[in-house]
């Protein structure tokens, strides 16, 4: 298969983010579509849990901040800035075009009932991806490591703790956990 | 962020990151779950039904046979527009 040019790259970044953010109320959300769309085309799987770890851990829009690091894995600079204008163009062009029809049509009935029947299918693609990433950390049979770091993770967000202290412990776990020499 | 992928893809093949990131994905798993849990409570305003179950099953099959996930959700929001109303 031919390796995409650089232009190819840039412009299925604008499209990918574009189409996203247009699918996707809110930026969680939008990671399940955004794995589909990326993982196997644009990036491998472990750079994409780099980019929804390492985005959760620094502040601002999660919608942007993916897009940056995705861009800038797969098409460098441009492909920031290909991916910014994706993730920023619809909401742009919502707020200075069609403002006025989405706040007629936000308290319209049908607008509530779209995004409700669109909620059961957005929550079972995260759940795949959940699953899907959860496969990778165990590639064959159930390991203990990934195992234990997805028990403790879970207790600490239940427990109210902010995404991303636990996502900076797990991976200061896995840098012990992992060490080859220590287990 | 910019500043951090820069960094990050300047000490991407040093041995500890790729620990960090193993590390990581478990978490980054669970977290996902916890989203999909908020996107589902938040998005159905607690009400259960059955033909949002139907809807879920049906985008699964659909995922399953690789449809293509913006379609999923595209097709699965013209079903709740014309069903729910």
């Amino acid at each position: 298969m031919n390796e995409p040019s650089k232009l190819q790259v840039w412009f299925r970044l604008f499209w990918i983010f574009l189409k996203v953010n247009l699918l996707t109320t809110a930026g969680p959300t939008s990671i399940g579509l955004l794995y589909k769309e990326c993982v196997g085309k644009l990036m491998t799987e472990p750079q994409f849990v780099e980019a929804v770890g390492f985005s959760n851990l620094v502040p601002g829009s999660e919608a942007l901040k993916l897009a940056m690091f995705i861009g800038y894995t797969s098409g460098g600079i441009p492909g920031v800035v290909a991916a910014l204008l994706g993730a920023t163009l619809p909401p742009t062009a919502i707020m200075l075009t069609v403002a006025s029809l989405l706040v007629r049509f936000q308290g319209q009935d049908w607008m509530r009932d779209f995004i409700k029947g669109m909620t059961p299918a957005i929550v079972v693609l995260l759940v795949l991806v959940a699953w899907q990433l959860f496969r990778v950390a165990n590639p064959r049979a159930l390991q203990w490591r990934p195992l234990l770091l997805a028990s403790l993770s879970f207790f600490a967000l239940y427990l109210g703790i902010a995404p991303q202290y636990v996502l900076i412990g797990a991976g200061i776990m896995g840098v012990i956990l992992y060490h080859p020499r220590r287990f | 962020m910019f500043a951090l992928v820069a960094f990050l893809h300047r000490i991407q093949r040093e041995a500890w990151l790729s620990r960090f990131v193993e590390g990581l994905t478990p978490a980054v798993a669970v977290l996902i779950l916890t989203v999909s849990w908020k996107v589902l409570i938040n998005g159905t305003d607690g009400e259960f039904s059955w033909l949002m179950v139907g809807v879920g099953a049906a985008s699964l099959l659909a995922y399953l046979w690789d449809v293509p996930a913006p379609l999923v959700i595209l097709i699965a929001g013209l079903i709740g527009a014309i069903a729910f109303r």
